[in-house]
């Protein structure tokens, strides 16, 4: 074939189609819910968990008797029609007292996780922002409280004030950030060099604005996933606390307590530790599953 | 295009070294020394070219100038004003003033922000526009890249490298700077787009009478925007000149060989010409070699390039070159 000069012409560009955008506009978000769907554990997790709510929410409206109704001629009873997961050693319904306990439960595990969640952004943050001498000695610090279990705190905590559900979720809240707070490091460390951070500098734009406005952002999959795997944990400190007698205080029953309440009887009357103990499990997994769903959602990694 | 022959920048003897081995306990001694007693001068309106292999420390100095590094050691007179001795309030008026264009589009747009956050970011920075003015004048920067103001809501990964690209330009124009450094601009991108962006840029300095600083890593990249072109070799200046004069007479040996790996356009002149091939790798930044630091690489050297590092002189009409065999 003969090559000459004239075959090649440029082709006319449609203004217009060229700069057509040819991507389908899927933010994020959408490209997480989507893999989200996919995961049948965590939908089963995150469908529990919305049950579980709407139970703590307005569940005891639907129990024709309050959590300190004593019915005493079925004390100590099995499950029956009336009293669908029987009755304890007062006579008082097992089902309105375990979903008060719920409440109690859910209550401390999504709060105490807040407040985990603000002071490890916070902390992580600027450590990670600040770099150098200052990122050195505030992870030493946290090196050091992780030394110790952090149990331990909680318990020095809650044996200093009084017991209590307002202690209990502020004790737990201010223990466990520690997590959160490396996890915000780490991202924040490896986000900062970006270009985009970069650009904002030249901006003019200052450290406040590019920790809240570029890098706490571009970090949230993993802050995200952090915080829903932090609320099965302070769940589960709240029962045990509860169970050794430091968490909420008598007239409130959390799941912890009732257990506690339940072992002195175990011969006896078994099903008033199992369904307390269920309650704890079952909560514990919906949230695991779910974080471990989200995990895989959020992870840019997997990203195609 | 440049008639008036003022300076807006002049960077004298900058230097930025970066301390080597981090953390607390291993401390080792070593200085990276990237960029190493550069000075330069830009004129109002014009286009200095910044050329030279990769490493050689051309982001590093055009992000010392900017002040995301804090200088070893000099100064960067712009407007008359040192940049290094600004306090807070004079450093955000000289933001205002010098902008940056980055090599990859793709990291350089925050991913969840949109688009006309992006572009409206400095305006709320500087406090420039607010509501409506503000949403308007995002219409006009996306209209001056020639994209439309429905993109304003989209999320940057919707669009193409180019498009990218041209988003980043609007966000720096938004402060209506007078100098922008462009950091290869256009290395990332498609050659098909290339051009457009350069073309882009190049309409820009006209209707808005901007001053560049162009980084590139090959001189074919930055001949047609530069007025002048500086050809860096590790962490230093080796030549400056009008673009024209150094493409028709380089001096450095550095600048003859990158100008002989450019391919030329037509066959038989291709066919015909020599090759200078660079050999060796470029030597590392943390220890030099003593004397001209191009020696290790250089077919034509001689005992005294050893002995001594060669000064940055003019070798007439201000075709500044540092080599001891020009005369
Ligand atoms: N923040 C930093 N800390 C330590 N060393 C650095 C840092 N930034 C750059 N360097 C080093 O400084 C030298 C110059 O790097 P620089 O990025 O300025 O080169 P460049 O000319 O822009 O190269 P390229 O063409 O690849 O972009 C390199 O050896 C690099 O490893
Ligand atoms: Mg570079």
């Amino acid at each position: 074939m003969e090559l000459s000069p004239g075959l090649f012409q440029p082709v006319a560009r449609q203004g217009s189609e060229a700069e057509a955008i040819v991507r389908p506009s899927v933010t994020y978000g959408q490209d997480a819910w989507r893999r989200l769907k996919q995961n049948r554990a965590a939908m089963f997790g995150l469908v529990l968990i919305i049950v579980l709510l709407i139970l703590a929410a307005v569940g005891p409206y639907f129990v024709p008797y309050s959590y300190s109704d004593q019915d005493l001629d079925r004390t100590g009873e099995g499950p029956s029609w009336q009293h669908l997961l029987g009755t304890d050693l007062h006579g008082r319904d097992q089902l309105v007292r375990i979903l008060y306990g719920a409440r109690i439960s859910l209550t401390v595990g999504i709060f105490a996780s807040l407040i985990n969640l603000t002071i490890g952004v916070v902390y992580g943050g600027i450590s990670g922002l600040a770099g150098g001498k200052v990122d050195n000695i505030m992870m030493r610090i946290v090196d050091v409280l992780y030394s110790i279990p952090l149990l331990l705190y909680v318990i020095l905590f809650m044996v200093i004030f009084q017991p209590g559900l307002q202690n209990v979720l502020l004790a737990i809240g201010l223990v466990y950030w520690t997590d959160m707070a490396r996890i915000v490091r780490g991202q924040i460390l490896s986000l900062r060099e970006q270009d985009y951070v970069l650009a904002a500098r030249t901006l003019g734009a200052r450290q406040w604005r590019i920790l809240m406005r570029h890098l706490v952002p571009n970090a949230l999959g993993p802050i995200i996933v952090t915080l829903t795997l932090k609320i099965p944990e302070a769940i589960f400190t709240e029962a045990w606390l509860s169970f050794v007698g430091l968490g909420v205080s008598a007239p409130m029953a959390s799941w912890g307590s009732l257990a506690s309440d339940a072992l002195s009887s175990i011969r006896s009357y078994p099903h008033l530790l199992l369904f307390p103990a269920l309650a704890i499990s079952i909560t514990m997994l919906a949230f695991n599953f779910l974080g471990d769903g989200l995990r895989d959602a959020l992870d840019p990694r997997q990203r195609r | 295009m440049s008639t008036s022959a003022q300076p807006l920048l002049e960077v004298r003897h900058l230097k930025k070294y970066f301390a080597m081995g981090q953390g607390i306990k291993f401390r080792k001694k070593g200085t990276l020394k990237a960029v190493d007693d550069v000075g330069f001068t830009i004129n109002k309106g014009e286009t200095l070219g910044l050329v030279g292999e990769s490493g050689c420390g051309k982001t590093t100095a055009g992000r010392t100038i900017v002040r995301l590094y804090e200088p070893t050691a000099g100064e960067a007179i712009f407007e008359g004003k040192n940049i290094y001795s600004q306090d807070e309030g004079g450093m955000q008026e000289i933001r205002r003033k010098i902008q940056m264009i980055f090599q990859d589009p793709y990291s350089s747009l925050n991913p969840r922000m949109t688009v006309g956050d992006i572009i409206g970011e400095p305006l709320d920075i500087h406090g420039l526009a607010k509501g409506k003015e503000r949403t308007e004048r995002i219409y006009e920067l996306l209209n001056i890249v020639r994209l439309n103001p429905e993109h304003a809501n989209r999320f940057p990964h919707e669009f193409s490298g180019g498009q990218r690209q041209r988003i980043g330009v609007a966000r720096a124009l938004a402060v209506q700077p007078s100098f922008i450094i462009a950091d290869e601009p256009i290395s990332a991108l498609d050659v098909s787009i290339q051009a457009q962006v350069v073309n882009m840029l190049e309409e820009l300095q006209e209707k808005m009478g901007l001053t560049y600083l162009f980084i590139a890593h090959d001189l074919s990249m930055v001949k047609h925007i530069s007025n002048r072109v500086a050809v860096m070799y590790l962490g230093k200046i080796v030549e400056v000149a009008r673009s024209s004069e150094l493409y028709k007479n380089p001096l450095h040996p550095y600048t003859k060989a990158l100008l002989s790996a450019i391919p030329i356009p037509d066959p038989d002149v291709e066919a015909e010409r020599k090759r200078i091939i660079l050999e060796g790798d470029v030597p590392s930044p943390i220890d030099p070699p003593a004397g001209c630091r191009f020696r290790s690489r250089c077919k034509v050297s001689v005992e005294r390039c050893k002995e001594a590092e060669p000064e940055f002189l003019d070798a007439g009409g201000g075709h500044m070159v540092a080599c001891h065999l020009v005369k």
